[in-house]
């Protein structure tokens, strides 16, 4: 799988860091405690199998937080978007559609391809949300790439056997990412006000984010069309233009190589 | 006309309603036929490294690499990043250290 799901390396937890924090010598503070609760206990567990969430939508968050305050955004409509679009790379790239005006037929098409490497995600998911009632609408939104990483490396942990535990791992996710973008506004309008150049780390994120795919052989010739369709585009249409002729080539160009690998 | 909170309001909810339909597009399709969902495993197979891609080149749009900073600051960003990924496997760091770099570029180097 390309994406954020080995953007942010969660092999740890699988590793001795969870059996350490749980039973060995010296775990930090806040494990030492001795809990009674059930409860207590396996919320407790939830919370250290999302700690590499954490830090990955903290630091994003931050960052979409004060790109998104710098460009003009009241601190309530980026509360809104971090709420209900609940997508790092998206967000990012969707401050400078809202603040050109972009039209919104052209935003949903350009959303769309933007998130198209989340539609296999739910496939996977099927396991685990089947039998999640009222909350399955919440899962399916939810389903952001650390989300799907964790659920895929992690769901067959005993703690996800009882339903709740599911709810409340998507759950605190999603409150990471409200939590460092608003801290993100807060920086971005106090400390960072006259600072240039944050939104590098969308460009950097993107960066990353190719890296990874490209480790993957299959990935190699769309990447390089993909680069290659772009930067021609943007050479005939201009920078204001160039993204929906790009897009629509390479639509097109996909669909033909998925074809030719389907019919050998 | 639309207000400039109504058109972000709205903004949002189309793209919210777009990412979000890509999130349950499986569970849209769970009874669907065969052929609806090769599509959509085409779609979601070799689409999404050319749109990386794509919007990495969107990203660098504005940068003139004949005059100004002759893209000296994406370059060198973008190969600390490029050092960090492959070599210490950090992406996160990677992310975070090749903004600073940016941002020194911009700040104090061209500020």
């Amino acid at each position: 799988m390309s994406g954020w799901d080995s953007l942010y390396n969660t092999s740890w937890l699988k590793s001795k860091h969870i059996g350490r924090l749980k039973v060995g010598a010296g775990p930090p503070f806040p494990w030492r405690i001795r809990v009674k609760n059930q409860v207590l206990k396996e919320l407790r567990e939830i919370v250290i199998l999302s700690l590499p969430v954490l830090s990955g939508y903290g630091a994003v968050g931050i960052a979409f937080g004060m790109v998104a305050v710098s460009a003009g955004l009241s601190w309530w409509l980026i509360l809104l978007m971090s709420l209900c679009i609940y997508a790092g790379a998206l967000q990012l790239i969707a401050i400078p559609w809202m603040i050109q005006g972009l039209s919104l037929p052209t935003m949903f098409v350009m959303s769309l391809l933007v998130s198209a490497r989340q539609m296999m995600y739910g496939l996977s998911m099927f396991p685990y949300f089947s039998d999640m009632g009222k909350a399955k609408g919440y899962m399916i939104f939810s389903l952001t790439d650390e989300t799907y990483a964790l659920l895929v490396t992690q769901g067959d942990h005993p703690l996800f056997q009882k339903r709740w535990t599911r709810l409340v791992l998507s759950f605190l996710n999603q409150s990471y990412w409200v939590m460092g973008s608003m801290l993100g506004v807060y920086l971005g309008s106090t400390v960072g006000r006259d600072l240039v150049g944050m939104e590098f780390s969308l460009i950097a994120l993107f960066a990353s984010l190719l890296l990874d795919a490209w480790e993957k052989k299959d990935n190699r010739v769309m990447i390089l069309y993909g680069l290659l369709v772009t930067w021609l585009s943007l050479m005939f249409f201009g920078p204001r233009w160039f993204l929906l002729p790009a897009m629509a080539v390479l639509v097109v160009m996909s669909w033909l190589k998925e074809g030719r690998n389907n019919s050998c | 006309m639309l207000s400039e909170d109504q058109y972000f309001m709205l903004a949002i909810l189309v793209v919210a309603i777009a990412n979000g339909f890509t999130r349950a597009f499986p569970f849209l399709l769970e009874k669907q036929s065969g052929q609806m969902q090769r599509v959509l495993s085409v779609l979601g197979r070799s689409l999404p490294p050319a749109m990386m891609a794509m919007l990495l080149v969107y990203g660098l749009r504005d940068v003139r690499f004949l005059d100004g900073h002759y893209g000296i600051p994406e370059i060198t960003s973008l190969m600390l990043l490029v050092l960090v990924h492959r070599f210490l496997k950090k992406p996160l760091l990677g992310i975070l250290a090749s903004t600073v770099l940016y941002m020194l570029w911009m700040n104090v180097v061209f500020g």
